[in-house]
């Protein structure tokens, strides 16, 4: 697993890049890097996944973990760019209706 | 019927062992690619959801039945655990809804009413290459 993050001034929001796997070994990581940015900037979370290539339910759990806390201050998640099958993942589990999901044209 | 079998630390980083052995064995009997998807991640989540259920646990076994049709059971066992982790009970509702929606058939194996593995049915399987 990969993340990167830059905070964007104009939209008050943090856009962050998942690749690779995410899973029950590495998502306390996500975890604890999410909460961090959140410490210095309250914002919305972009998360681009078009290098995601897995996450598990742990990983899923930790983007729900988020939203929770972004929620606290009226913010949003906007998830972009899933592959085919973690969409499917998404939908199969609802929770394409709790995040808001950017689908690409 | 072909079988092949797996025991596994029950830890976290082992995880991923279960997903790529799967992913291996099911690409080997010419599934397609959202079909080993779909057992990967069900074989996955049933490995998460031991972990995170029992407070004690040391190994995990997955064994595979290559059925003459060409469809797998992965049985996915906890060999020892004890206690529970009362904390995990949602990520573990979000795990036993994965394991539902993608495979084809699945039974639980429980003890007292605490579950202690899963068999996974998936077909796909195509003709080997």
């Amino acid at each position: 697993m990969d993340i990167r993050q830059a905070w964007n001034e104009q939209d008050n929001s943090w856009n962050i890049s998942l690749s690779g796997e995410i899973d029950i070994y590495n998502a306390p990581e996500l975890k604890s890097n999410i909460l961090d940015l959140l410490e210095h900037n309250k914002g919305n979370i972009r998360i681009d996944c078009a290098d995601l290539k897995y996450i598990d339910s742990t990983g899923l759990g930790v983007l729900i973990s988020a939203l929770r806390h972004v929620k606290d201050y009226n913010g949003d998640i906007i998830i972009r760019n899933l592959k085919p099958y973690i969409r499917k993942i998404f939908t199969i589990t609802g929770l394409d209706k709790v995040f808001t999901i950017e689908v690409q044209e | 019927m072909d079988e092949i079998n797996l025991k596994l630390p029950a830890k976290p980083e082992y995880v991923s062992v279960a997903r790529l052995t799967t992913a291996a064995i099911a690409n080997r009997l010419g599934f397609s690619i959202d079909d080993i998807e779909d057992l990967k991640v069900a074989v996955s989540e049933a490995g998460i959801y031991l972990i995170n259920q029992f407070a004690e646990i040391s190994f995990l076994t997955v064994d595979y039945r290559i059925h003459d049709d060409r469809s797998i059971t992965a049985h996915v066992k906890a060999l020892d655990g004890k206690g529970s982790k009362d904390s995990m009970e949602k990520e573990n509702e979000l795990s036993l809804f994965i394991i539902e929606s993608v495979a084809d058939k699945v039974t639980r194996d429980t003890d007292q009413g605490i579950i202690r593995g899963f068999s996974i049915y998936k077909t796909g399987g195509g003709s080997l290459e």
